[in-house]
């Protein structure tokens, strides 16, 4: 097993792929900073000088400077949320590329042992998201430091969490990710998928299907809460103000991700497993 | 001798076609299987079976003493290497870093080791030229480099002179050769290329339609295909009683053709013995059969 996740880490490492979209992942949130710092500059400027207009007070300047001001979990947490458009896209480039240039001859003639092949790569799968996320973090705090006014790091170890939730569902994505492009032995389902994610299509197919099933179940029903991609990209939101919650959230994050993670790496290694190798 | 290779009615079908039906053989170790037959006869399908890359449909199959039912065949598999139609090569890695990959998961780490399977199969000084710019010849030769990594007991080829100029062929003939004769790795081989074939191959398997039609040893087909007097007559059933009579080996090819097997020198004395009987003998004359006049003949009697 450890051969096997050494080859396939040896090869992540000599991919291009994986070196181009964490650049790619940088220069998105670099721009995106850029052309939004000014707008978000003006948009705590104008709070802040509405709650002057209408509160005096040191106690509420403090309240807003903390708390509603220009921290990391205010500025820098949409910017972290493009990582699961990589994540996906590079799973399925890297998996599909074992399969498609037919390398997979040359090591999977061991069928008993296959399911090794489906642990390294989710290992790829689990380092990829963290040192994708741990970038993305790195980098929008420091665009943050550099181009908002007035920033300051208070509540960072609630943002280092949220970034540790998402690091978890992406895991369980990125797994998904490989499941998908093993299944179909191609890259574009997935890509397809995380298009549709990310330009909020599946969000409006779900919402669609949670509005009939809570009226059939007669009470609220959001299929954004039992799927990994969707709870990172509508629901997964920590609260610098209420720990209870963030609690609640991290823990349904990881057991979110275990579950589907499980279920993805059983169901890739059952397949490749059963099925000829091509 | 020890037998390195058994299978036992292996079969493999696709939903309405039995790409390989009930196909039986038995290699010893150190030999060079040729398996021959034509586009579609199902060598590549079999041949991916006893590589582990598909599961049979029914049938049994022993590799190195482990046997299909006894739920150990995978630890056989791990002796096994194989080159199956395209070589499965990353284009955008380098040779070294491709068979380095493959020493990995073996659990091979030196640097040497690879350079020593490049420089066997003539690529040790390819430098960081990436896969995508190589030849036909230099991907195949890669592909067997590939399939020898992890010093494997039993080596299987599928067809791996295709699209190869004379010089590679014969480059790739000198390392199948060499491997056999210096590690007695067993190595079972397709090809069309039956001449080639016939340089190297120490035994023969012939398969058509997914049968195994024919299994034989070099030595057996050299004696299938050695020099016979071949009699062409509109009487072959007369001229079949005057050769008995004479003590003549023949066999009776179609309608109007005998070969006889022994007295091939006297052909006059046996033309002047059908002529004595008023058998009309259109032609006779010496022939012997090359390895594509068997395996058409094969293919013949098999429709």
């Amino acid at each position: 097993m450890f051969n096997v996740i050494r080859m396939e880490l040896h090869r992540m490492f000599r991919t291009r792929s994986f070196y181009i979209t964490l650049a790619v992942n940088v220069i998105l949130i670099v721009l995106l900073f850029s052309m939004m710092a000014s707008s978000i500059n003006e948009g705590f400027a104008a709070a802040k000088n509405s709650v002057r207009q209408n509160v005096e007070g040191l106690e509420m300047e403090m309240i807003l400077d903390n708390r509603y001001g220009p921290n990391p979990m205010n500025v820098c947490f949409s910017f972290t949320g493009w990582s699961i458009l990589f994540v996906v896209i590079f799973m399925a480039c890297f998996v599909g590329r074992f399969y498609k240039d037919g390398f997979c001859k040359n090591v999977m003639g061991s069928r008993g042992y296959r399911f090794r092949f489906q642990m390294a790569q989710s290992v790829c799968a689990v380092l990829y998201s963290a040192v994708n996320i741990i970038l993305a973090g790195t980098v929008s705090l420091l665009m943050a430091k550099a181009l908002i006014q007035s920033f300051t790091f208070a509540y960072l170890d609630i943002f280092c969490l949220n970034l540790f939730g998402q690091f978890l569902l992406l895991c369980a994505v990125g797994s998904f990710s490989a499941f998908l492009t093993e299944w179909t032995r191609s890259t574009v389902p997935a890509i397809v998928y995380i298009f549709l994610l990310s330009t909020n299509i599946v969000a409006m197919m779900t919402s669609y299907i949670d509005s009939h099933l809570s009226d059939w179940l007669h009470k609220e029903f959001v299929t954004a809460n039992y799927l990994p991609s969707l709870y990172f990209t509508n629901q997964f939101l920590l609260d610098v103000s209420d720990s209870a919650k963030n609690n609640a959230m991290l823990l349904h994050a990881a057991l979110l991700s275990l579950v589907f993670f499980v279920i993805y790496n059983v169901a890739g290694a059952a397949l490749i497993t059963k099925s000829d190798v091509k | 001798m020890e037998t390195i290779l058994t299978t036992n009615l292996l079969t493999k079908q696709f939903k309405h076609q039995k790409a390989v039906d009930s196909v039986s053989v038995q290699i010893e170790r150190g030999a060079i299987y040729g398996l021959i037959g034509r586009n579609g006869a199902g060598k590549t399908t079999f041949l991916r079976m006893i590589a582990g890359l598909a599961r049979p449909t029914s049938g049994e199959m022993e590799i190195m003493g482990f046997h299909s039912n006894g739920g150990k065949l995978s630890t056989a598999f791990e002796r096994v290497g194989s080159l199956i139609e395209q070589p499965g090569l990353y284009h955008h890695l380098d040779a070294f870093e491709n068979c380095k990959l493959k020493a990995i998961c073996c659990g091979v780490y030196s640097r040497d080791y690879v350079n020593q399977k490049l420089s066997l199969v003539g690529l040790g000084d390819v430098g960081k030229k990436t896969v995508g710019h190589f030849s036909l010849g230099m991907k195949q030769r890669l592909g067997i480099a590939l399939a020898m990594i992890g010093e494997p007991d039993l080596l299987i080829l599928d067809e791996p002179i295709n699209g190869l100029d004379p010089q590679g062929i014969i480059e790739v003939r000198d390392i199948i050769q060499k491997i056999n004769r210096e590690q007695n790795i067993t190595v079972i081989i397709s090809s069309h290329i039956l001449e080639e074939l016939s340089k190297i191959a120490t035994h023969y398997g012939f398969i058509h339609n997914g049968r195994l039609v024919r299994q034989l040893s070099r030595e057996a087909l050299m004696e299938q295909c050695a020099d016979r007097l071949e009699i062409v007559t509109d009487t072959p059933d007369k001229a079949c009683t005057v050769l008995d009579r004479l003590g003549c080996e023949y066999k009776v090819v179609d309608r109007q053709t005998l070969h006889v097997l022994n007295h091939i020198d006297n052909g006059a004395m046996i033309n002047a013995a059908l002529g004595a009987e008023g058998i009309a003998v259109a032609a006779i004359g010496k022939k012997n059969e090359s390895l594509e006049d068997y395996f058409i003949e094969l293919i013949h009697q098999a429709n």
